[in-house]
């Protein structure tokens, strides 16, 4: 049985963003530093991150009035994941 | 920063062509990543249909809320970078030289430069029935000496490009020996 209050997950996740932004500024930064930033560059930027945008809006709005102090038991008696 | 830059334009030099991949090619990487972002609907229903609990519990749909944004945002980031693969692949003619910038992956990106006058020969090789239509096909420019021969995928207007380029090695060359005679 392994348990752990359930924002560990927010946690990684906010890990996973941190990656996800690095690399997002590094695609961004070799097309401005190619100069390579045209209309075609801009226009799937723009959407690419409209896209993005959304997906984390939706992520945050759904994630609105839970208890990240809930713990979360892996293994245990009742299942896989439970939550106490 | 301008094309100009990157490449280190001389002053009496001019850009002629900057040639990518002919779009239509990156279609199919479109429609794989649309698949791919689209694929969670399935996994909705197959949930709907066989573990229901999991989409009503708060928690268990908080942790499948955080794993699908993860996921998306992975497919979002991977279709940028594949783009990118597409887009700074380019050759740029100017009427001096021939500079081909190929970025393999995201960190790694190399340069390679050819003057003009050293083009010994242009072959263009149109293979299939769209490439045919659309005119687009492969691009091999061949050097003197031990340098690796120029290739490039998928060029739009291939022909006429592979014309122009060998009507200004031509040119080039004709300068360049009349300067070395004189």
């Amino acid at each position: 049985m392994l348990s752990f209050p359930f924002f560990f997950i927010l946690i990684a996740y906010f890990i996973f963003l941190v990656v996800f932004f690095i690399f997002s500024g590094a695609n961004v930064y070799h097309i401005y530093s190619t100069g390579t930033f045209t209309l075609p560059a801009l226009a799937v930027t723009a959407i690419v991150s409209f896209a993005c945008v959304s997906i984390l809006a939706l992520t945050f709005s759904n994630l609105i009035g839970l208890d990240w102090n809930t713990t979360i038991v892996l293994f245990s008696d009742i299942g896989i994941i439970s939550f106490q | 920063m301008h094309l100009d830059e990157l490449i280190k334009i001389k002053p009496y030099e001019k850009i002629v062509y900057v040639i990518r991949r002919h779009w239509i090619t990156y279609i199919p990487t479109i429609f794989s990543f649309t698949f791919l972002a689209v694929l969670p609907i399935a996994v909705y229903y197959f949930l709907q249909q066989e573990m229901p609990e999991t989409l009503t519990d708060a928690y268990y749909r908080a942790i499948l809320v955080l794993m699908l944004s993860v996921y998306e945002l992975s497919v979002a980031l991977f279709f940028y970078s594949s783009f990118l693969m597409y887009y700074l692949d380019l050759m740029i003619v100017t009427n001096d030289r021939l500079v081909q910038i190929q970025q393999k992956t995201l960190f790694s990106r190399s340069v390679s430069e050819l003057d003009l006058y050293k083009i010994q020969d242009a072959s263009s090789d149109i293979t299939g029935v769209i490439p045919t239509m659309l005119g687009y096909g492969l691009l091999s420019i061949q050097t003197a000496g031990e340098r690796a021969n120029f290739v490039f995928q998928s060029v739009a207007n291939v022909n006429e490009i592979r014309r122009k380029l060998m009507h200004m090695a031509e040119e080039d060359r004709k300068y360049h020996s009349s300067n070395t005679v004189s």
